[in-house]
């Protein structure tokens, strides 16, 4: 056998980034060269040329705005035409523009980056850190991303970590990656809890642990409620201060914008331990007569938790969702975990706490807790699980959202239903629609509507060839296939003559794919056949 | 050890894997049919310790690979069904009749139905649905006009019998 080569597990944050490794059965979180274990998911292109990442990077964030690109998870892997997408670009103090595929472009001094390249400069980085400290090459990762996020997001985050030369052993769902970390090494048996609040996103699964299975009962989240959120609201507050007493309106000044939001971040955080805090931010802006203007601010604790309690309430309300689908109720849980920065916050944890009747567990450090789990997840990957000496950990994965395909009165099917198990392949039969057709075209969607419409599209395939026959004569077999990193593969074969579907899944948004937008004729859309 | 233990997976993937279609959840599980939940989700347990593809490392040869994908995914979906109180009674009706699928997509080895037209077909999918929830009323009216639309198709008038027994 070949010697065993490190692999290294990556939690891929909004805003920061964390590494680490199984060696000799122990976690270790790779540090950069300075010895910071989080490393800030932030690239700065400076005037001479350089490319810094991390720590280096995140200084540059005041300094030059429009050149320093920080929260590209937010719009990795996703259709610049949503509208979620473009909220967030607008807080963005760099320049993005549409690229091919509707997808995100990042504009530096003039040259365009598409987003995985962007996350593959920070991948890189995370490599780089991992091969100096463990001294010898890294080729091997796996990824974590939120577990709600879609396919295209996942599939933009596998490209990236190739771009960044690295195989990608799988894509982890954190929450999931948490548990990991969690119940390794114990023997354990009990349902858990993850709620994950992180920067830009969030997450709450339901796991069944039984020694060293990992199984997910169901998971479920908001892609588009973080931590961010809660400095928004601190930024807007402090903004209409400022444009109260200086008649000054700092949205239209990116270097004072951004100034006032890291402060609001800064306050956020002060006010996870202080009931409240008070301060000068200086030099926002530059008065009428060249003087710099500053803002006096206090904030107290109560203000604050009034500003983001929708916010909380909305987690709330997604936790009571998963808990019916897994199940389970919130008394019979055995434990409790948080996940993410803006689990801190002490509002949110008595929120939930009083919803699960639990007092949240914090074994693990919460900002490296999905890097744990993801290391965990690449040795079971590479260790050869079917020597129980090697046996680490399986984790029995589900799909967290349901899968279908658009049908004739613009109805979605769905063939693969949420928190189904993964890997998974079905296989459903459809029929012709209008006589004497000679294609079908099989739209592939993500979500539980009724209407194809209302779910989001993921891509299109076309048989083409069909022999002409009446309607409902000519049965068309579709089979989804779900692998383990939860992305999805369909294939349409015309069952009469054994053709299968030639084109390639167009995943809007997705990297280097073509996206056509072509106006489907109605009548080419398949029908479904009875089931049994 | 391990290679006997290889061996003896690989044995089990490539027998269970030819007979998918005509197993019921209870034989692929290797469980009674008594089964409380807690033995069906140890069953389940056990052979995903077994078949998931992961234990397998990532480099499995690919066709080997889809072998294990489907005896897996068809074992997850054994273990759903049958750790579900209401998705399993409805599985042991349909077994009784002779199905061992359940709900989950379409046989695709046996020819589905005999209908051709197209509402007939709409009527006669939501009457079987009824009819798998217990729901003859509605059963009842929906496979009606199916039979309206079609009134030479055996699958309708079959589904129909069903009905009409279940209803009285």
């Amino acid at each position: 056998m070949a010697p065993m080569s490190p692999v290294i597990g990556i939690d891929l944050g909004t805003t920061n980034s964390v590494v680490a490794t199984l060696v000799n059965n122990k976690i270790e979180v790779i540090p950069d060269s300075q010895g910071n274990r989080l490393h800030p998911s932030v690239v700065a292109f400076v005037p001479s040329g350089e490319v810094l990442v991390g720590h280096a990077a995140r200084a540059r964030r005041h300094v030059d705005p429009r050149n320093t690109v920080s929260s590209a998870k937010r719009l990795i892997g996703q259709s610049i035409n949503v509208p979620t997408v473009r909220l967030a670009m607008s807080t963005m103090p760099y320049q993005c523009v549409e690229g091919p595929n509707e997808q995100p472009m990042v504009v530096i001094r003039g040259k365009q980056y598409s987003i995985p390249e962007i996350a593959a400069i920070v991948l890189k980085h995370l490599r780089r850190c991992a091969e100096r400290h463990l001294g010898q090459p890294v080729s091997q990762a796996v990824i974590t991303v939120p577990a709600n996020f879609t396919d295209a997001q996942r599939q933009a985050t596998k490209y990236a970590g190739e771009l960044a030369g690295l195989q990608v052993l799988r894509i982890l769902n954190e929450p999931t990656a948490a548990a990991l970390a969690y119940g390794f090494g114990r023997s354990l048996n009990a349902s858990i809890a993850i709620y994950d609040l992180g920067g830009g996103t969030f997450d709450v699964t339901v796991l069944q642990i039984r020694d060293k299975i990992f199984e997910v009962l169901a998971t479920g989240g908001d892609s588009f409620l973080g931590g961010d959120d809660f400095d928004k609201v601190l930024l807007d507050k402090l903004a209409g201060d400022f444009l109260a007493t200086n008649r000054v309106d700092l949205r239209d000044n990116p270097t004072g914008w951004s100034r006032l939001g890291a402060a609001a971040e800064q306050i956020k955080c002060r006010l996870s331990e202080d009931e409240s805090v008070a301060g000068t931010i200086h030099e926002l802006a530059t008065g009428l007569g060249g003087e710099p203007l500053a803002l006096n601010f206090e904030v107290h604790r109560n203000e604050f938790e009034n500003m983001i309690f929708p916010y909380v309430e909305r987690s709330v309300l997604a936790c009571r969702e998963v808990l019916h689908a897994a199940g389970v109720d919130a008394q019979s849980l055995g434990d409790l975990i948080l996940v993410g920065g803006s689990t801190r916050t002490p509002m949110v944890r008595q929120a939930i706490e009083h919803y699960f009747g639990l007092e949240p567990k914090a074994r693990i450090n919460p900002d490296e807790t999905v890097a744990y789990g993801a290391a965990i997840q690449a040795s079971a990957l590479t260790g050869g699980g079917l020597d129980p000496s090697k046996f680490y950990a399986l984790l029995l994965d589900v799909t967290p959202r349901a899968l279908g395909i658009g049908i004739v009165g613009g109805f979605a099917e769905t063939i693969i239903d949420k928190n189904t198990p993964v890997p998974v392949e079905r296989v459903r039969s459809f029929s012709t629609s209008s006589d004497y057709q000679t294609e079908v075209h099989i739209k592939i969607c993500q979500g539980e509507e009724r209407y194809f419409n209302d779910n989001e599209p993921l891509g299109l395939l076309s048989l083409q060839g069909l022999e002409p026959r009446p309607r409902g004569e000519t049965t068309i077999e579709v089979t989804f296939t779900v692998d383990s990193d939860g992305i999805l593969s369909v294939e349409a074969k015309d069952t009469a003559s054994g053709q299968v579907a030639q084109a390639a899944i167009q995943v809007v948004g997705a990297p280097e794919v073509d996206h056509q937008h072509q106006a489907l004729p109605e009548e080419q859309l398949p029908e479904p056949l009875p089931q049994q | 050890m391990s290679q006997d233990r290889k061996a003896a997976i690989e044995d089990f993937v490539e027998r269970a894997h030819s007979v998918l279609d005509q197993v019921s959840y209870y034989r692929l599980l290797s469980i009674p049919t008594t089964a409380t939940e807690e033995q069906v989700r140890a069953a389940y347990y056990r052979l995903a310790a077994s078949l998931h593809p992961d234990v397998h490392g990532v480099g499995v040869e690919a066709a080997y690979r889809k072998k294990l994908t489907a005896v897996f995914s068809r074992v997850a979906e054994a273990y759903k069904v049958l750790a579900d109180a209401t998705l399993r009674a409805r599985y042991d009706r349909e077994l009784a009749e002779g199905n061992v699928r359940v709900g989950m997509g379409a046989d695709i080895n046996k020819k589905e139905h005999d209908i051709s037209d197209a509402s007939a077909l709409r009527f006669y999918k939501l009457g079987k649905a009824a009819l798998g929830d217990g729901d003859f009323k509605s059963a009842l009216m929906n496979l009606r006009f199916a039979l309206q639309k079609e009134p030479e198709s055996e699958h309708i008038k079959t589904a129909l019998d069903a009905a009409e027994k279940g209803a009285s």
